[in-house]
């Protein structure tokens, strides 16, 4: 399997008090990579890293073939680029905006971009700081789209827009992934959001990578367990338990166990505890459970 | 934005669950079936293509194609090179299978939701027999 | 060649009102200058020269507004989105800071045509007498040269790693405190005027905002 994003043990330090240590991490080509974290876990820092914004303290990032940041340029000719904050010049026109973007982007397409431009609704001739929040979320995405990149990097795309320009960004999204085959690394705080849409997902917690698997593992292996009977008995079980917390007087308790698979069924029954119930966890929950489970580790 | 039978494809869809733990490619080709089975999409109607399938649902391309594959595998709909998807039309007692399945299915989460709620067997099958003789019960 | 034309019109789209006020400065100053200037009577010719000079200092003055105004509106449109945009760019930052020196220049060049057209049309609404000679395309080659050399060294500056700046900032800085002591001590000396004037004379960096601007001379 071809990587499209590869990190490997690095450290960054953008200012005092937070840091990006030993982060190592892979997309896949195609996958549609789910960069998960609370606020301030360190995702736009490693986006930047990714983009070549800024350079690793050690450690090594290769992104399309490319080590960044010295061979960015290359690397950023096949990147669409979605940021956290807008980061186009206000006094241009939306058509301007979107000229001066296909100016230096070798791939850039005209014609798609007039479509979407309609498909929006984006008014050609306003200018960029007139533009509502929502329209401002379409122009980014629809630039970073008709460059037709081979990477897109969406930080927080849709944070802060209303559902139905939410849908019509991940539409348009979709669409494009579904011709091209573009690898989409796409960082959000909204985990519902990401749910239908990833392939894979990351998890990120105070600068560090807590975790990363195929989306379905994750939504496999994670199921959240009631118990009843002496759950003592349970010791060195064949999955790894996230979570452990006890129910009423009489020994229950409910755990969410990472690694389930069927057989555990049995190794339970044979020590004696009576498992009444496996549910599965979201997305969401299954994110919120690791994040607890690390820090409680700590 | 689509009309004819990918419109009425996306009605069927619109609501797949992405926290269900069935995964959301059996979910579509359950319900595809269903409507396949239930006379709703016919012989030689095209299925959505997976672009616009997964623009509208706003799923990953990936999982419209692992469920038009499950479709085709169970001859539901086959694939034609270059020109999309379209509906076949199963065996007469497949189809009935199908419609079994997305019967049953219903009922399951109807009982699920029912235990959920406390409610019995016996609430249940009055509350059935009601509606059956007064629909506006 | 479409990075450069899309880079002019972000120029313009960026500066364009203050390259309109720029472009009436240049093709007024010939004109008012000549038409103020002018004696009502021939045997004035010397207090003529006089006063021309006198409006030589605008010049210098407006070409020094018009590069360093262009180059703080160019940086400022990157910094605003902290030079991300930019610097996601697939351009190397040399080649992106020489396509923003290039349309700067251009736009500058644009305004020394004005000056020279404006010059030439004053020029001749006057008959001049056959001792004085005129300057209209040395005037505006002056005063183009200058403006991009204020806009290339003001740019550069701007370009500069953070770091770099900040400590060129302190120096001045610093400077300019030594020399508020150095007065209130009664120290001699004034080493801020040496340092302009060696910034504007003959070997200076600013030597082209220097010496005399004159439409008309002997």
């Amino acid at each position: 399997m071809t990587t499209a994003v590869r990190f490997d043990a690095v450290n960054f330090r953008p200012g005092k008090g937070f840091a990006i240590e030993g982060l190592s991490l892979s997309v896949p080509e195609g996958s549609i990579y789910g960069f998960l974290g609370p606020n301030g876990a360190g995702k736009t820092t490693t986006i930047r890293l990714m983009l070549g914004l800024e350079r690793p303290a050690a450690g090594r990032i290769e992104v399309l073939g490319s080590v960044m940041p010295g061979a960015a340029t290359a690397a950023l000719a096949r990147i669409g680029y979605v940021p956290e904050r807008p980061h186009l010049h206000p006094f241009l026109t939306v058509r301007q905006s979107i000229e001066f973007h296909a100016a230096f982007h070798p791939r850039f397409d005209r014609r798609w971009a007039a479509e979407l431009q309609d498909e929006f609704g984006l008014p050609p001739n306003q200018l960029l700081n007139r533009l509502s929040k929502g329209e401002m979320g379409k122009l980014l995405m629809l630039q970073a789209l008709a460059q037709r990149p081979d990477l897109l990097v969406l930080d927080e795309p849709t944070d802060g827009l209303d559902p139905v320009v939410r849908r019509d960004l991940l539409s348009a999204l979709v669409a494009y992934v579904a011709d091209h085959g573009a690898t989409v690394f796409i960082s959000s705080h909204l985990v519902h959001e990401l749910e239908r849409l990833c392939d894979w997902v990351g998890l990120m917690d105070g600068g560090r990578l807590v975790s990363e698997m195929p989306m379905a593992h994750l939504k496999d292996g994670v199921k959240r367990l009631r118990l009843a009977g002496p759950v003592e008995a349970l010791a060195n079980p064949p999955f790894s338990v996230l979570s452990r917390a006890g129910v009423g007087d009489a020994g229950g308790a409910v755990w969410v166990v990472d690694g389930w698979a069927a057989d555990c069924g049995g190794w339970i029954a044979e020590r004696g505890v009576r498992l009444e119930a496996v549910d599965d966890l979201d997305l969401e929950d299954g994110f919120v459970e690791r994040l607890r489970a690390r820090r409680a580790a700590r | 934005m689509i009309s004819g039978p990918g419109a009425l494809v996306l009605r069927w869809l619109e609501d797949v669950d992405g926290r269900s733990a069935v995964p959301l490619y059996e979910q579509i080709a359950s319900r595809l079936k269903a409507a396949i089975g239930g006379g709703v999409l016919s012989a030689g109607d095209p299925l959505p293509s997976v672009r616009v399938l997964a623009g509208e649902l706003r799923i990953n391309p990936a999982t419209v194609v692992q469920a038009y594959r499950l479709l085709e595998a169970d001859g539901f709909a086959e694939m034609r090179q270059g020109a999309g998807s379209f509906v076949r039309q199963p065996a007469g007692d497949q189809r009935q299978r199908a419609r079994d399945g997305q019967a049953r299915k219903l009922v399951r989460g109807l009982l699920a939701e029912a235990a959920r709620a406390g409610l019995t067997r016996k609430d249940l099958n009055r509350a059935w027999n009601d509606i059956m003789e007064d629909p506006s019960a | 060649m479409t990075m450069l034309r899309a880079m002019l019109w972000f120029h313009w789209r960026a500066c364009r009102n203050w390259i309109v006020a720029a472009a009436v400065v240049a093709a007024g100053l010939p004109v008012v200058s000549l038409r103020l200037s002018w004696p009502r009577d021939p045997s004035q010719m010397a207090s003529f020269l006089a006063q021309l000079e006198a409006w030589g200092v605008f010049y210098p003055v407006a070409a020094a507004i018009v590069g360093l105004v262009m180059a703080v509106i160019i940086w400022q449109a990157d910094r605003r989105g902290r030079f991300v945009y930019a610097a996601t760019l697939p351009i190397e930052r040399w080649r992106y800071v020489w396509l923003r020196f290039v349309a700067g220049a251009a736009w500058i060049v644009g305004l020394g045509v004005v000056l020279w057209v404006a010059s030439l049309v004053a020029l001749a609404t006057v008959s001049l007498p056959d001792t004085l000679r005129t300057f209209p395309t040395v005037l505006a080659v002056k005063f183009t040269l200058a403006a991009v050399s204020v806009f290339a060294i003001y740019y550069s500056i701007t370009t500069l790693p953070a770091s770099t700046t900040r400590i060129a900032s302190r120096v001045v800085l610093g400077l300019v405190v030594l020399q508020v002591l150095a007065l209130l001590l009664g120290v001699e000396g004034n080493w801020l005027v040496a340092v302009g004037e060696a910034l504007i004379g003959r070997w200076g960096p600013l030597a082209l905002l220097g010496g005399r601007w004159m439409l008309i001379d002997v």
